[in-house]
């Protein structure tokens, strides 16, 4: 499928905040509690429309490499996006984000669009992080800020195409530069410019069409 | 007949002119269909660890030509249109009266005792697969009557692929039709059915005899995935997330690729990259790829000839790559022992190696039995404590009942050591950086495994213990429990069961995983990886090179989880098994590395893929990968690597740690410095 940019995001945050829940919600529409453990990096994509243009993301969704840390920072090169999330119902994972913070600034390129995430709201009984301290912290540190839910899917879609939004105001704004992949974007084949004399670059009737990712 | 003389015969005759085949001359019509296969699965992207865990959504492949007017200088461009058509969208009724199990016979049908769906629906659904397949026609119709006239005029033959004996035979069109009818119990929705066809109106080209229509193929063909290998896609198909139809140009990708992954080299998958690097992988369980093969092969000898025609240049051919990747190893590149050895069995074990005493005098014979052919399921829990250094190989039945005693005693200590012997202090610094992460790992490790399914599961409590205690029993030592350990732990706990003797295998196994190593013996495996790949691999090399990738991200889940998520369980833990061996080396896991990148990566070299794209592919093809081919491919390259007249100073290590059999009496390679960095020491300088 033709889209006009790809956008490269990365999840980040402590184990079992539900960082590979919110992608398979964003992903799939569905929600799995029983899952294995990330290892790695496993990867996401769906596309979106902002402005009446089809972008697509492709997420990154890292964990469990703590034997390679000094180099899995490089997941971190490129990515135009990140989100990090913390869990309402567990206070140190929302005491880790300075830490996460700090490593996604270190190893990310300046104009990287951070989405603070409160995820698991559906469990407001267990709740330990006052919505009030996300909203305070992502102040302080120039987030955007969200509660969602991977089990109900409440926020999860906004949370991913308001960080798209924010990285394509970015580019109409002329901050990033598209052709530096380093920022994490891509043109798209149908924005690029094309060569007509390339075969087939007219024959639009038979281009790609695909359904999944 | 030898097979490929079947492909090449079936071909010929699908492409109307027998004689064809042999020159490349042969005349392609507009919307001429090439090739078509049923059951060709798409599986959506899901968290797949083991085979049970893909989502099969099987579906219809076809592959059509399609002459296409170039807008800028109205010349005629010959392309194929590859589509892929979800069954559910084909035939949505297929449970009740269409479906065909293809059986050895390939010839009965399914009672499966539903009533047959309205007309009304059935008619919509008729539609619906109109509609899906009106690209294809090109618009043009006919009633099935004009077809069979043209059947009776022109038999066609097709190629016809049965499941559980996947050969190819030439069928013809009107015997094959017949096949939907055979069963006499279900003579009158067949009926039913054929009456559809008829009254709805299947396609045909008129002017083409050669055009087969995709309802008819779809009638013939089965449309629905069988019940027999393992049923977890029917039960999946509820599932919200559908794959749709699927159609490109293949002229606009970037490259075709076809994977075989059986021996006879008729299944597997094509993977079809578009130019932004965009994966579809379309698998084929059933065999039928290598008929793709033949007739994309021909379809490229066939334009190869117009690109080489006067006037035109070279660079418009618009296959880029068409590649077919057989991987297989060639009996030159396999290790000589390679088939010779055969898998220990309990005969064998008991009557051979055991002496009466029980301690295995011939430990080398025990490891390189393992090594090239493994250990019968049974022997796993009594020869695994030996090869993960529970005990030695030289020990008595008694010396053993011994030590598993204190070994017992040893691990009771432990546990009552984690319950009672930490300061409250300690127990909240282990509750929170160990515990609570434990307890969320455990239930989320190997999910799919009967043995760990399930809540409240005893064996995952097991589980949880033994991690807990592991982090216990190397609480002064700095290591405690590191994410991906479980997944270690639990084949081996599966295996072995009993917990203390478990935990022991497991502190073995943890001697030679890269949770416990410190930062530099990482980068240390990651040098000695690279070391390899630059002398055994060296195209690759200068493509990580080029691409400034010396971090090798791709290979780090490989080996930190030991190709876990790489393979299927059965043939991961025959590469542990390999490995624990230490038959000629202590890093075979770094040549089971070398093989899937020698078998795997042609493409990523050919399509030049970056950094993130070659983790993509890699990433992509996990569980795909055929683990077999790639323990015979590392067992050879670990060959080749023995036959080196000279190693490089940076590999010394590689040989330094092995025991005796390393290398051959005769052979002994020599070491060369490869010239160092200033505050880098030769570590031939320094022995």
């Amino acid at each position: 499928m033709s889209y006009a940019y790809l956008f490269k995001y990365i999840i980040i945050g402590d184990t079992g905040v539900g960082k590979s829940c919110l992608l398979l919600q964003f992903t799939d529409k569905r929600f799995q509690p029983v899952h294995d453990l990330t290892i790695g990096v496993e990867f996401g994509a769906r596309m979106i429309t902002i402005d009446g243009k089809q972008i697509k993301l492709q997420i990154w969704d890292t964990a469990g490499q703590e034997a390679f840390r000094s180099i899995t920072r490089s997941y971190y090169r490129g990515a135009a996006g990140a989100l990090l999330v913390y869990d309402i119902t567990r206070r140190e994972t929302f005491n880790h984000l300075t830490t996460w913070l700090e490593d996604a600034r270190q190893h990310s390129n300046s104009n990287m669009v951070i989405m603070l995430i409160g995820n698991k709201s559906d469990l407001d009984s267990r709740r330990e992080v006052k919505k009030e301290e996300g909203e305070a912290f992502a102040r302080e540190h120039g987030l955007v800020f969200m509660e969602t839910s991977a089990r109900t899917a409440a926020n999860v879609e906004e949370a991913f195409i308001n960080t798209a939004k924010e990285i394509y105001e970015k580019i109409q704004e002329g901050v990033f530069d598209i052709n530096n992949e380093a920022n994490g974007i891509k043109i798209g084949p149908q924005a690029s410019p094309t060569n007509p004399s390339l075969p087939g670059s007219g024959g639009a009737a038979g281009a790609a069409n695909s359904g999944c990712c | 007949m030898p097979i490929g003389n079947i492909i090449k015969k079936a071909s010929s005759l699908i492409l109307g002119d027998e004689k064809s085949s042999e020159k490349i001359d042969m005349v392609y019509e507009d919307n001429e269909m090439l090739f078509c296969k049923n059951n060709v699965c798409l599986h959506p992207p899901t968290v797949a660890r083991k085979e049970s865990d893909i989502v099969h959504y099987p579906g219809y492949l076809t592959c059509t030509t399609k002459t296409f007017i170039d807008q800028y200088n109205r010349a005629k461009r010959p392309t194929l249109l590859l589509t892929w058509i979800p069954n559910s969208s084909l035939c949505k009724c297929s449970h009740s009266n269409m479906e065909i199990r293809v059986n050895s016979e390939h010839k009965s049908s399914e009672g499966s005792g539903q009533g047959i769906r309205g007309d009304d629906e059935n008619t919509a659904d008729m539609q619906d697969l109109k509609n899906e397949l009106q690209p294809l026609l090109g618009g043009q119709t006919a009633a099935i009557d004009n077809l069979a006239a043209l059947l009776k005029k022109n038999p066609i033959t097709s190629v016809n692929i049965t499941i559980s004996n996947p050969q190819i035979e030439n069928t013809n069109i009107p015997q094959s039709y017949n096949c939907i009818v055979v069963d006499p119990d279900r003579e009158s929705s067949d009926n039913g059915c054929q009456g559809q066809l008829n009254s709805d109106g299947s396609a045909s080209d008129d002017n083409n005899p050669n055009w087969m229509t995709p309802e008819l193929l779809a009638f013939k063909h089965n449309l629905v995935f069988p019940d027999s290998a393992n049923a977890t896609p029917t039960v999946r198909r509820k599932a919200v997330m559908k794959c749709r139809r699927f159609s490109v140009d293949l002229s606009q990708m970037r490259s075709l690729r076809l994977f075989f992954n059986d021996d006879k080299c008729t299944s597997g998958q094509l993977v079809i990259a578009s130019r932004e690097s965009q994966y579809k992988i379309l698998h084929f369980h059933y065999g039928g790829l290598d008929h793709l093969a033949q007739v994309l092969h021909q379809w490229h000898c066939f334009l190869h000839n117009i690109t080489l025609a006067p006037g035109q240049e070279k660079q418009n051919l618009p296959y880029r790559h068409f590649m077919v990747c057989r991987p297989e190893v060639k009996k030159s590149e396999m290790h000589p022992d390679e088939g010779n050895v055969k898998k220990i069995t309990t005969n064998f074990f008991y009557g051979t190696l055991l002496n009466e005493k029980g301690q295995i005098e011939d430990d080398l014979l025990l490891r390189k039995c393992v090594f090239f052919g493994g250990l019968e399921k049974s022997l796993r829990k009594t020869v695994w404590p030996f090869l993960l250094k529970s005990y030695s190989f030289s020990s008595t039945f008694e010396d053993r009942a011994l030590l598993m005693d204190i070994k017992r005693q040893e691990y009771q200590e432990i546990t009552s050591k984690r319950f009672y012997s930490m300061s409250p202090e300690e127990q909240v610094h282990f509750w929170k950086t160990v515990q609570s992460v434990v307890e969320k790992d455990v239930v989320r490790t190997d999910r799919s495994n009967p043995f760990f399914c399930g809540d409240q599961n005893p064996n995952t409590e097991i589980m949880k213990n033994i991690l807990l205690n592991y982090a216990v029993y190397n609480y002064n030592s700095g290591i405690s429990y590191t994410q991906g350990m479980s997944d270690l732990l639990a084949p081996v706990l599966c295996e072995v069961q009993n917990e203390s003797e478990t935990f022991w295998c497991f502190v073995g196994l943890m001697q030679r995983a890269f949770f416990v190593c410190t930062p530099s013996d990482i980068d240390q495996t990651l040098s000695y990886l690279r070391e390899l790949i630059r002398i055994m691999l060296p195209a690759f090399f200068a493509h990580l090179q080029q691409h400034e990738a010396m971090e090798l991200l791709f290979c780090h889940r490989w080996l930190l989880l030991c190709f876990k998520r790489e393979f299927t369980e059965a043939v991961v833990i025959r590469m542990w098994e390999a490995c624990w061996s230490n038959y000629l080396t202590d890093y075979f896991h770094l040549f089971l590395c070398l093989a899937i990148i020698a078998v795997y990566a042609d493409d990523v070299i050919a399509q030049n893929l970056r950094t993130d794209e070659m983790l993509l592919h890699f990433s992509s093809l996990a569980m795909y990968m055929d683990g077999q081919l790639i323990l015979r491919k590392a067992r050879g390259m670990l060959h080749q690597y023995r036959l080196l007249p000279k190693i490089p100073c940076t590999l010394s290590g590689l040989c330094k740690r092995c025991g005796p059999g390393m290398w051959d009496s005769e052979h002994r390679p020599a070491l060369q410095c490869v010239g160092h960095m200033d505050d880098e020491k030769c570590t031939l300088a320094m022995d």
